[in-house]
């Protein structure tokens, strides 16, 4: 019996071993790579600014019947990325990025650009907050609410997500 | 007037405040990709014969495991001898719980400024978990709840005699319902909500334990004292009755563990409501259930739904499980009954589905838990700053290689220690090692199936 339980540190240890090797090989190329990005920069800077362009991400946002049209519901770039979204709604809302805290209030039918550098990865909510126009008093109050990060209609409609760099 | 007043915080309690549409704080786990997907189911199916090879030829049947009482480590004795460090924790724990109540009560009813959210779903239930696993039973210290009891030397003598055949069943039932409005219910996290129903349960506690006598309701009716102890088998150390610090191998109590059948029913409820935690959040299920996962108001549209999705997703492990069971006890001809067998193998089924809930958890933990450093300096929201950390930054940066490896990590391991414990129960109750690996080969591939399932969750796209 004791034998077994040797050979089951043994297993366990090859698997850690393993897992570990897995890490050191993920982060070796992601030290591999970095270097060679900050040298794509640099010649851009130089030469060819058309490199630049190639960093950032585009997207089309349309928000119709608060859902997006995107399909699926996901904006996926990297890290280092320049996001760029062109968005455009058919109602007034507020447009709002989760942990980025990215928020614009957009009127309908009248698009905006949000634009921001993807800095951290993750899987961020994309929410909207319809905005209801009862009275004055009333929206000044939902603005806040919003600010304050909490109660008010939120709706899902998409993830932002930022994959780390492999 | 007492009916009253538990009429006016029902009433409280049912109106679901109409309020933010998703559970509480970010979940940022990005899902893990595809190769250690694939690496970690195959790291699953190789250990799983590693380990059948092992006992091929082994034919001592003995439990017995390795132990060291740490008293006989100085500083180890010392701090237990002295109670005083004990009663410090036991002061705290009741503070807590107060403080918690009152936070929830009277504070900002925003999740993020107020205590009680965080303080309850993320390091309490998110992270106090840890604790058992590394120290053994600490909730049987800590629980505020058998503290205050004590504290105030209520009669210890019951007032009733427990009805015994009802066994652990209320615990049961406690911890589902826990489980709904952890997983269901549209607003976990609003403050007075949490405030209210924590105030009511211990009501509930305190005179349970008046009534049927401190332990007996401890034990079978208090859903969190039975949780946190079949956690702590899983530790690496227990305290003896005797008084002794024992470190052992982990998750060896499994070995030592004598489960009845509620007990077992309450182990197949914990691995169903960590398994449909997962689930319930993946596309995939919203596709299940045919409601679209984006436009619409998040929880409110799956109430009904889920609220099944629990019931539905206990029966099916419980026969998948007890299925597997009845094909291994036919391969094997044995005389045990179904049952009988069931309840001997269920521990090994602890360690796959405490993983998995390590590995779902532990970005959110990372990422929620700092929110507890802004909050022990202003726990009411009210703009105080007692400790001068409320304008703590919180890191946001997490290296999801290191995470994805961690969380397919702890997901192969846990399936070794399952596969290896279950097989050394089977070894135990065969008494032959020809038949106890017969009687492995459909538990294996149950292990198999659900560690596979347990990676698939956390490699699919979720909500």
């Amino acid at each position: 019996m004791k034998n077994n339980s040797n050979q089951l540190y043994a297993i366990i240890g090859i698997v850690l071993l393993a897992v570990a090797v897995f890490t050191f090989v993920g982060s070796d190329d992601e030290m591999a790579e970095t270097p060679v990005v900050e040298e794509q920069i640099e010649i851009e800077i130089a030469e060819e600014p058309s490199v630049v362009e190639d960093k950032i991400r585009e997207f089309e946002i349309n928000i119709v019947d608060r859902k997006m049209t995107l399909d699926p519901s996901i904006i996926s770039v990297e890290v280092g990325d320049q996001v760029l979204l062109n968005i455009i709604t058919d109602e007034d809302l507020i447009f709002h990025i989760h942990e980025y805290d990215h928020e614009i209030t957009l009127a309908a039918d009248e698009g905006q650009v949000l634009s921001f550098p993807a800095m951290f990865p993750g899987r961020f909510e994309i929410e909207i907050h319809p905005v209801e126009h009862d009275s004055e008093e009333d929206m000044n109050r939902e603005e806040e609410e919003e600010h304050d990060h909490g109660e008010g209609e939120a709706i899902l409609i998409g993830f932002l997500e930022i994959m780390p760099k492999a | 007037m007492k009916r009253l007043f538990f009429i006016i915080i029902l009433i409280q309690i049912l109106l679901i405040p109409n309020a933010y549409a998703h559970g509480f704080g970010s979940k940022i786990d990005l899902p893990i990709p595809g190769y250690l997907y694939w690496f970690g189911g195959g790291a699953a199916v190789i250990a799983s014969f590693a380990i059948i090879s092992l006992f091929v030829r082994s034919k001592a049947h003995d439990d017995s495991y390795r132990t060291y009482n740490l008293r006989n480590v100085g500083i180890v004795d010392a701090l237990y001898r002295n109670k005083s460090l004990l009663n410090v924790f036991k002061v705290i724990s009741v503070s807590l719980l107060i403080l918690t109540i009152l936070t929830g009560v009277l504070g900002s009813q925003f999740p993020v400024k107020n205590f009680a959210p965080t303080f309850v779903w993320v390091v309490w239930w998110g992270g106090f978990i840890w604790l058992h696993i590394l120290f053994g039973d600490s909730w049987n210290f800590v629980n505020p709840w058998k503290n205050i009891f004590e504290l105030i030397k209520f009669d210890e003598k019951p007032l009733r005699q427990y009805p015994d055949k009802l066994k652990s069943w209320p615990a049961f039932g406690f911890f589902l319902i826990f489980a709904w409005i952890e997983l269901v219910y549209p607003t976990p996290a609003h403050p007075q909500f949490l405030g209210n129903i924590i105030f009511v349960y211990s009501i509930i506690v305190l005179a349970g334990m008046r009534v049927f006598g401190k332990d007996k309701w401890l034990d079978n009716c208090e859903p969190f004292t039975v949780f946190f102890n079949f956690v702590s088998s899983f530790s690496a150390t227990r305290v003896t009755s005797d008084g002794k610090i024992l470190l052992r191998p982990i998750a060896s109590g499994l070995l030592d563990a004598r489960y009845r059948f509620d007990q077992l029913c309450f182990l197949i409820l914990i691995l169903s409501v960590v398994s449909f935690d997962g689930l319930i959040s993946t596309l995939f299920w919203y596709d299940v259930i045919g409601i679209d996962a984006f436009g619409g108001s998040g929880r409110y549209d799956v109430i009904y739904v889920n609220t099944a999705g629990i019931m539905v997703s206990f029966l099916a492990f419980f026969s998948i499980f007890y299925s597997f069971v009845a094909i291994s006890r036919a391969i094997t001809k044995t005389d045990i009954t179904t049952l009988d067998l069931a309840q001997k193998f269920v521990p090994a089924l602890l360690p796959i589905s405490i993983v998995y809930h390590l590995a779902h958890y532990s970005a959110y933990f990372f990422l929620n838990g700092q929110l507890i450093i802004k909050l022990i300096s202003d726990p009411f929201g009210f703009g105080w700053d007692i400790f001068g950390t409320s304008s703590y930054e919180i890191v946001r940066t997490i290296d999801f290689i290191l995470l994805w490896n961690y969380q397919v990590a702890v997901i192969v391991i846990g399936h070794i220690l399952s596969v290896y414990i279950a097989h050394r129960i089977s070894l135990r109750v065969f008494k032959d090692s020809r038949k106890s690996i017969m009687s492995q080969a459909p538990i294996l591939l149950l292990m198999v199936g659900y560690t596979i399932l347990g990676l698939w969750l956390l490699s699919t796209s979720s909500v």
